[in-house]
């Protein structure tokens, strides 16, 4: 018995040990030290909050948050005040900062593996991180009190950082970021403007002419879309030959670039939806007497926001409104003395360049010359690295991929005084002030709407726009050009160093109105005959038009005066033109009575696009289902891809007589695509068991995960993706914040963000503002602070 | 168990505990401590398993503190993680009661 005993024993000792063995040396160790209880990694950086002090280098500065975690920064210094900023976004976002930095600099597959090899790849040849580098010399030379600013708010991140535990999605990934720099900010200034601005749309064009020919792309991608709700109406301009529509001369079959390369690229470029809403009304035009103010730029929607909201206060002066984590300074707000917001201006400031090449040369004019090459390795997590060569020419980077080729040029590929412009047009101190800020915003090229308390208005196009010259003459932007021949050139224009700016388009001719009555912006065309080129191609009108639409009822209507509650209802009103353009088309060529609920409402609908509407279902899968009848024999068989096909401009608008219908491929009418549209829309509608639009328009935000835990609950909500209440559910994309803001003493700001302002998915405040976003209702901008509290100071 | 057995054992979880917060070999300690403690086979693994649910319940505890417990419940694959393992090495740590030689144990 006594060996079976110590058999025994000895049986259970190795079990034993071999569990704790196990725990330590085996794979089970990760998820030991990550999810135990108590002492797992993940759950300590989620239960860990800053501590109550911070020594600080930079003088004193209290943070102190409120019930939806958003700050309010106090400090006298400027240095301490954007020290503590910094430390607030370190804590509440330091993996979203650290996600968009890597994605800036090409170094995802690092953490992510092979799944992001692509993006890396693009971003290393498009070399964005020495952009932003040439951005922080030229910052640090031209504005050394900025300059500090950023390095403080580096600090603050980077004490943050240290001072507490990480983030959990820097444990589930097991890594550690590095410290923050200033040039990371700038780099994440980058980021945005990429996302408004880098746009492939000529190379698209080129292709599309090659494959279906010019007549159908003038026909399906009109440069300019026929009607009269611009920015600034009554602007006749001077009416540049340059500025007027011109057809497509590519010939078929010849496109420079293949459409997969084309396709490729355009990856990068932001998901559709991408846009905004802002308008202004004078105190001529309200209830009170003094300007209103409204914004809603979209965005892509995530979980976390793309948005943090912050307050900050340095004693004589105060700012609060959002900014991107990673970049100090409110971008869009107000202070203490006006308010302002952006929309997208969609000015063309990115051209693709293709040459002539002999092995490591390029001819440009009379001469060869070297591409300026470097290799550059890229870290892919659970594979080899990968070397990508980069090469450069005098326009700025060369793209390429399996064979294929372009140099692009891009305004924030030189140094932009966008940081200067930015810090000051939250520190302004009204009108002239703000207005001498937005000549520095060199990029993105935006619509700034502004009011201030002494009741001025102003609405301004800003960013660089170059003006492109061939042998002299000046040509529009709208087409891939012949580098080799020196065409398309950009005067004044220094990629990845300081540019002159000199051959671009000047201040004072971009479009702008100081002290209209109204104007409204929702990424429309400017102005119907601008001095200079200025876009390819705008946003279909449809929320321009509808904007313009109530402005103007508003101000027709003199006696009552429109109020903040207004200007929320029309932030999120409904109606969408589409609709309207579409659907008595469509009653008259199919029976909706007949093929009954949802589609035999849409007899009797105001085209608003609310969740409880069953005529808002039925024309959305309507909709849906008529752009694949019209489009997609006929492009599939050009073998171009559903990211070709053209916007619903043209799609509501394309008539029966259009030359499309005369292909082989294609409907034989609108009207009989719209037959096969119901058809396909009602099979659908009863295979989903829908009822209503909110079956339909669900908000489904997911974080960049993708984890059921880190995702946002699932809400039904208003809006599509043409209407002033913009949600796109396609691609997650619509209104990343909603501000509306009057100038009047003690009236009622309100402000939403679609989900919370804390980073950590644990927190209560990670997606506690989502209900009422997706509800179309607000918070006050005015709120209390009696939240978590830090205090800086006490440093060396 | 005698009051000075019961005393051992409270200390003997209460240590346990306090390894567990700073490291997962606590759950392991716990469950061999309660196991050595206890006097027959099945309240050997049941004192594993309740001590291995006294560490998930402290857990919640510190969730709740940090206002974080409201969330927890939706962790999905964390949350099944974080009640399996301390149940798991509660249970395996429990297997203690049979390095007790034969005339020791009771059962």
């Amino acid at each position: 018995m006594d060996d079976v005993d110590t058999a025994r024993r000895g049986l259970i000792a190795a079990v034993l040990g071999g569990v704790a063995a196990g725990g330590f040396f085996t794979p089970a160790s990760t998820y030991l030290e990550q999810f135990a209880p108590l002492s797992g990694d993940v759950w300590a950086a989620t239960t860990d909050e800053p501590p109550g002090t911070v020594d600080s280098e930079y003088g004193p500065a209290t943070v102190q948050y409120d019930g939806n975690r958003v700050p309010r920064v106090e400090a006298d210094d400027e240095a301490a005040l954007y020290h503590a900023v910094g430390y607030a976004h370190g804590t509440d976002r330091l993996f979203a900062m650290d996600l968009q930095r890597r994605l800036m600099r090409g170094q995802l597959s690092a953490v992510v593996g092979e799944a992001a090899l692509d993006s890396d790849e693009f971003r290393v040849q498009m070399d964005f991180a020495q952009a932003a580098d040439a951005n922080w010399g030229a910052l640090q030379d031209r504005d050394p009190e900025v300059a500090g600013l950023l390095e403080a708010y580096a600090d603050g991140v980077n004490a943050a950082r240290e001072d507490q535990s990480l983030p959990p999605e820097f444990v589930l990934l097991d890594y550690e970021p590095a410290a923050w720099t200033p040039t990371d900010t700038l780099l994440l200034q980058l980021q945005i403007s990429w996302t408004l601005t880098g746009s492939f749309a000529s190379l698209r064009r080129d292709v599309l002419a090659g494959e279906l020919g010019a007549d159908a792309v003038d026909e399906l991608f009109p440069r300019r879309y026929d009607h009269d709700s611009p920015i600034l109406r009554g602007n006749s301009g001077s009416g540049a030959a340059s500025a007027t529509p011109g057809r497509s001369e590519q010939a078929s079959g010849t496109s420079r670039v293949s459409s997969d390369f084309a396709g490729w690229l355009s990856s990068f470029e932001s998901p559709p939806g991408i846009g905004s809403n802002s308008w202004v009304v004078s105190g001529e035009h309200t209830e009170s007497g003094e300007p209103l103010l409204a914004n809603d730029p979209h965005l892509s929607l995530l979980a976390p926001p793309v948005w943090y909201q912050q307050h900050l206060d340095w004693g004589d002066g105060w700012v609060r409104g959002v900014t991107f984590p990673g970049v100090p300074f409110v971008i869009i707000g107000e202070n203490d003395a006006g308010a302002w917001g952006f929309t997208n201006a969609g000015a063309d400031v990115l051209d693709c360049y293709t040459y002539e090449t002999d092995g490591d040369q390029y001819r440009y004019g009379d001469e060869y010359r070297d591409f300026e090459t470097d290799e550059h390795t890229i870290a892919v997590d659970g594979a080899e690295d990968v070397t990508v060569t980069r090469r450069k020419t005098v326009h700025g980077p060369v793209v390429e991929r399996e064979g294929e080729q372009v140099g692009v040029a891009w305004t924030g590929l030189s140094a932009t005084a966008t940081t200067d412009a930015v810090h000051a047009m939250a520190h302004s101190d009204g009108l002239e002030d703000f207005r001498e800020a937005v000549r520095d915003f060199d990029l993105p090229t935006q619509c700034v709407v502004y009011a201030d308390r002494d009741g001025n208005t102003y609405h301004k196009v800003t960013g660089r726009i170059p003006v492109r010259h061939t042998d002299g003459e000046r040509v529009p932007g709208w087409q891939v050009f012949d580098g080799s021949e020196r065409a398309g050139e950009w005067p004044g224009y220094t990629p990845y160093g300081e540019s002159s700016w000199e051959g671009f388009v000047p201040f004072d001719a971009k479009p702008g109105a100081v002290n209209p009555g109204y104007v409204g912006t929702a990424n429309q065309r400017i102005v119907d005959d601008p001095e200079y080129y200025l876009s390819e191609g705008y946003s279909p009108p449809f929320r321009g038009e509808r904007l313009n639409e109530v402005l103007d009822d508003w101000a027709g209507d003199g006696e009552a005066g429109t109020t903040p509650g207004d200007m929320r209802d029309l932030q999120r009103d409904t109606v969408d033109t589409r609709a309207r353009r579409l659907v008595p088309r469509l009653l008259d060529a199919v029976d909706v009575e007949s093929a009954g609920a949802p589609f035999d409402a849409l007899e009797e609908w105001d085209y608003r696009m609310d969740r409880d509407s069953e005529a808002a279902l039925a024309f959305a899968v309507v909709l849906d289902a008529y752009r694949e009848a019209l489009y997609s024999d006929g492009f599939a068989d050009a073998d171009l891809s559903e990211d070709y096909w053209p916007n619903d401009w043209v799609t509501v608008t394309l008539a029966d007589d259009a030359e499309w219908f005369d292909r082989e491929e294609t409907p034989e009418s609108a009207a009989a695509a719209m037959r096969t549209a119901l058809d396909a829309a009602a099979a659908r509608v009863a295979d989903e068991g829908w009822t209503t639009y909110g079956d339909y328009n669900v908000v489904a935000l997911d974080h960049p995960f993708d984890q059921p835990f880190l995702n946002y609950p699932r809400l039904a909500t208003d809006g599509s993706p043409a209407s002033l209440n913009n949600f796109r559910r396609d691609s997650d994309a619509g209104s990343s914040w909603r501000m509306v803001v009057p100038m009047a003493d003690g009236a009622d700001a309100s402000v939403v963000l679609p989900g919370g302002n804390d980073g950590d998915p644990f927190s209560d405040q990670y997606s506690d503002q989502l209900r009422a976003w997706a509800d179309g209702q607000y918070y006050a901008f005015d709120r209390e602070f009696r939240g978590p509290r830090i205090e800086f100071g006490g440093g060396e | 168990m005698d009051r000075e057995q019961v005393l051992v054992a409270v200390v003997a979880v209460v240590a346990s505990l306090a390894l567990a917060s700073v490291h997962w070999l606590g759950l392991l300690v716990g469950g061999v401590a309660v196991g050595l403690l206890a006097s027959s086979w099945p309240r050997a693994l049941a004192a594993g398993l309740g001590f291995g649910a006294l560490a998930w319940l402290a857990f919640l505890g510190t969730l709740w503190r940090a206002g974080r417990l409201a969330a927890y419940w939706d962790a999905g694959l964390l949350l099944y993680a974080s009640v399996g393992i301390p149940l798991a090495l509660g249970l395996v740590g429990a297997l203690s009661y049979g390095l007790r030689p034969s005339g020791a144990r009771t059962a």
